[in-house]
């Protein structure tokens, strides 16, 4: 079966190297350049042409990836897998084509096919029942986005009387521009997955097969942030509240999220929501360089550009990595619950250093690329503290606030990710069994890990080749980033010096204990003797502490029998434990609860007699005589 | 350049200083000076024994957590005097450098399969997200200060001309104070010689290590107090005094900083773990009340 997911790979590839080829030189150049196709036209611009990079990078790794991940699955139809692999070719090419339309309609229409391929993609597993209702939630959702996105497309068409994207700049021209943006930011946001519309991405991610939830986590998602992206190009004059509204969403977004990542047992979930997160940290960049365009400051308004175009493509890196190693212990293990993993890098080491080297990319630490744009976030917070007015000065007070919270917690989450689940002693059976995956499974992840590096160690030449996408935001970008290129240079000679320092103190550290005795023993039980695996501090613990410390945003539910007087003798008893979504709880839900109420209420109608049905016609028949003879109608 | 000779010349002495003035407070002798430094030569020169469950991270982390201090040591000036490494908004990799250390050692403690040190690394995590915060509006508020991004500009253009200026830096060094004792895990946060695994954080995480690493820990420690010295002593620093005078200041600074250090151990208890988290949010708000200030004095804030 797997024979017709490495011809749609091959596809995939073609169409990789045809839309680089294309866009390439418009990187390279700046130059705009379109080809149609009948009443299609695909327009190739720099902010188009470097999505076409991103998106294409992030599918090959993920299909690359998905042939090997694909090989348990050999029970499916070749229906199903047939069904899969064009699925996966078909959001490979609609996802290109959303970032090629250049009016509303044609990327409506892109932008449907988009979701239904991904539906059908995380409907793959659709023998569980979970499944099958996680991809219809999402599917659902998916189009309360598109309705706002047609909505969007109304109130422009019937403002301007076009369509095109062009025809955005004379709405902004014309009106505040809050009333297109807010439709298209609540349709776009759906997709990027900003609070509150964040609710489908927790359960989509986990409920996909490993290789789709890395390619829609990573690229996906990102075209959300790309269709915000493109209605800011149309911008002009001041938008400064916007740009404080959109950086505040990002904020609680970001902080949110976090948290619900710091509390969660099921990796992929843990990653979903850090997803979630890093769209906050891509809405704080946004909103800071929509600032520093409207009050004119160009070292702000480029920082913060910079900032978002590179975090898109680091995320996509290495959250394409930290899926797919999750995919291969899931493969290795049967389980993605921390709780019952552990001891997993004395298993399969190979594995687990690629998802700690990602994961210190996503904390944004030093040496790896996602220090490089969290650097840009706080230069362009810390600018902006500085060169602006007591207001927007305290604004970016806060963002500074967020990011090193952001920052914090993402550390408390992902050392509690790979502390739990992959270190230490296995906590169960099939931990205790893992064997490490065959190269060609840790193959993308490897490539993903050294364009990570590369980006970490060169981070000037990065930005120069997409200078033309930052210039189309901020027109004077170019003086701003001549004089941030000997800084980028330097951050790049630091984090290959600290590497190198690393290994120079490795070598000294083994010299001089060259001579000293090494021996091997149990962990230290500190005075107690029975120490075994179920002693470790679990995820559930490792949460604990911070959610003491905010348990009005992340609510833990407990479920347990309190000890009665007359349990005199103790017996076996269980305690588990459920975090939920408090903003799903309490904005998805609510209206669900109500619809399937007022349901069910008229469902007394549907008695499932034959009798009744044709008393229900008997009245229709009567009502529609009496309304006739009183003249009604 | 001197900043780094001074931070490993004081590093050397620091801890024995503190450990002294514990002893004199409490009517004991108590150790040399020097004891400090003979424990970590002694140490680094013994066998080791890691534990069955650990992976390379047990050995790797000592390694990064080292590295790191001395790296960010090398982003630290002397008053006007430049230092090695500087750029623009270095202090965000002086910052991150210090979290990276953290990441490992959190790490290295999650290694053993041991529950005491899951609950250190647990705590050194939150403790270590807490206090960031107040570090960076510090940062951010001298920053816009004096209109510079790195550490070296910071320090060198900083004007303290007015009165209210110098309450500012008086706050400053308090919380820079209180964050060295936080990140060095010293009272009121955690207690390096309590005796029971469940009250501590710092001495938890290492209770597997021995030998050249546990050695090289404990020099990283000792480095890591003298940074935050040089830190809070370029404060005083004023650029009028010649170099062999500021260096005078920074070794008084350094060593009151140390005495201080010993007295607040003598006569004050741990805070329950519980407290913690509030005690560092205060840092934090101690800070914003310096960013506000630096508003003020800029005139951005009019009142």
């Amino acid at each position: 079966m797997r024979i017709s997911f490495i011809l749609a790979t091959m596809i995939s590839a073609a169409m990789a190297a045809l839309s680089i080829a294309w866009s390439v030189p418009v990187l390279v150049n700046g130059q705009a350049a379109s080809f149609a196709y009948g009443p299609l036209v695909f327009a190739i611009d720099p902010l188009t042409a470097f999505m076409v990079v991103l998106i294409n990078i992030g599918v090959l790794l993920g299909m690359v990836y998905g042939i090997s991940y694909l090989r348990p699955y050999a029970s499916k139809s070749f229906m199903e897998a047939l069904v899969h692999a064009v699925a996966m070719v078909t959001l490979h090419g609609s996802m290109l084509a959303v970032t090629m339309m250049r009016d509303m309609v044609s990327l409506l229409i892109m932008w449907e096919i988009m979701s239904m391929s991904s539906f059908l993609l995380v409907l793959f597993e659709g023998e569980k029942a979970r499944t099958r209702r996680v991809a219809l939630s999402y599917f659902i959702q998916m189009h309360i986005g598109a309705f706002f996105l047609l909505l969007a497309t109304m109130v422009l068409a019937g403002q301007t009387g076009s369509y095109t994207f062009e025809a955005m700049g004379l709405f902004y021209a014309q009106k505040p521009a809050w009333m297109l943006f807010l439709p298209l930011f609540l349709g776009f946001g759906m997709k990027a997955g900003f609070l509150p519309l964040h609710t489908w991405l927790p359960h989509a991610h986990p409920a996909a097969p490993s290789h789709v939830s890395g390619v829609m986590s990573g690229v996906m998602i990102k075209l959300g942030i790309y269709g915000i992206l493109r209605t800011i190009l149309f911008m002009h004059g001041d938008q400064s509240m916007l740009g404080v509204a959109i950086l505040s969403v990002g904020i609680i977004t970001g902080l949110y999220a976090i948290l619900q990542a710091i509390v969660r047992n099921d990796l992929k979930r843990l990653l979903a929501y850090s997803s979630v997160e890093n769209i906050g940290l891509l809405g704080i960049s946004i909103g800071m360089a929509v600032l520093g365009t409207s009050i004119h400051n160009d070292v702000i308004a480029t920082l913060g550009w910079t900032a978002v175009l590179l975090h898109m493509v680091h995320h996509m890196l290495f959250k394409v990595v930290l899926f797919q190693s999750a995919g291969n212990i899931y493969v290795a293990t049967h389980t993605r619950n921390l709780n019952e993993l552990g001891g997993l890098m004395r298993r399969m080491p190979k594995t687990i250093t690629v998802f700690v080297l990602g994961a210190l990319a996503i904390c944004g630490l030093p040496p790896l690329n996602g220090f490089v744009s969290e650097f840009l976030m706080y230069a362009a917070s810390i600018e902006g503290m500085k060169n602006s007015g007591a207001y927007f000065s305290i604004v970016n007070f806060f963002v500074l606030i967020t990011l090193c919270l952001i920052g914090g917690l993402a550390i408390i989450a992902f050392t509690k990710a790979i502390g739990v689940g992959m270190l230490g002693e296995p906590r169960t059976e099939p931990a205790r069994h893992a064997t490490e995956r065959s190269w060609f499974m840790r193959l993308p992840q490897q490539i993903a890990i050294g364009i990570m590096i590369v980006m970490a160690i060169v981070p000037q030449l990065m930005i120069a080749s997409i200078s033309a996408v930052i210039r189309s935001f901020s027109p004077n970008s170019d003086i701003v980033l001549a004089s941030l290129m000997p800084t980028m240079t330097s951050l790049g000679i630091f984090n290959a010096s600290l590497v190198g320092a690393v290994v120079v103190v490795l070598a000294l550290r083994k010299i001089a204990t060259r001579n000293a005795q090494r021996r091997e023993g149990p962990t230290w039980g500190c005075g107690f003797t029975e120490a075994d695996a179920r002693l470790q501090y679990t995820s559930t613990t490792y949460a604990d502490s911070t959610v003491q410390l905010i348990s009005p945003v992340v609510r833990v539910h407990a479920h347990m029998h309190a000890l009665n007087d007359a349990d005199v003798f103790p017996h076996a008893r269980t305690y588990t434990t459920d975090v939920v979504d408090v903003i799903e709880e309490s904005t998805i839900q609510p209206p669900i609860a109500g619809i399937n109420y007022a349901l069910r209420r008229l469902a007394v109608f549907h008695t499932g007699s034959m009798r009744t049905y044709i008393l229900y016609a008997f009245v229709f028949i009567i009502a529609i005589a009496v309304v006739t003879i009183m003249g009604v109608i | 350049m001197i900043s780094i000779a001074l931070i490993l010349l004081s590093s050397v002495f620091f801890i024995g200083i503190v450990n002294r003035t514990k002893s004199i407070a409490s009517g004991r002798i108590g150790p040399g000076l020097l004891q400090h430094l003979k424990d970590i030569v002694r140490l680094l020169k013994k066998g080791s024994v890691t534990s069955t469950s650990s992976s390379f991270i047990f050995q790797l982390a000592p390694t990064i957590s080292f590295v790191t201090v001395i790296v960010a040591c090398l982003f630290l000036p002397f008053g006007d005097q430049p230092s090695i490494l500087s750029f623009q908004y270095d202090v965000v990799v002086f910052a991150y450098l210090l979290a990276l250390g953290r990441f490992s050692m959190i790490l290295m403690a999650m290694d053993t399969a041991s529950p005491f040190e899951g609950m250190g690394a647990n705590r050194e995590a939150l403790y270590g997200m807490l206090v960031e915060p107040a570090f960076f509006v510090l940062a951010g508020s001298f920053a816009v200060l004096t209109g510079h991004t790195s550490l070296n500009e910071i320090f060198r253009d900083m004007h303290l001309g007015s009165g209210v200026s110098y309450l500012m830096a008086a706050f400053a060094v308090y919380v820079f104070l209180q964050i060295a004792m936080v990140e060095n895990s010293r009272l009121p946060v955690d207690d390096p010689k309590t005796h029971l695994e469940l009250t501590m954080v710092h001495e938890v995480i290492i209770l597997d290590n021995s030998g050249f690493d546990l050695g090289m820990i404990l020099a990283t420690t000792s480095i890591r107090f003298a940074m935050f010295g040089v830190l809070i002593s370029n404060f005083a620093l004023p650029p009028m005094v010649p170099l062999w005078g500021k260096i005078i200041i920074a070794i008084v600074v350094m060593a009151v900083f140390a005495v201080v250090v010993g007295l607040l151990e003598s006569f004050r208890a741990r805070n329950r773990m519980k407290r913690n988290p509030q005690f560092i949010f205060t840092l934090t708000s101690i800070a914003i009340l310096v960013f506000f200030t630096v508003l003020i004095l800029t005139n951005k804030l009019v009142l």
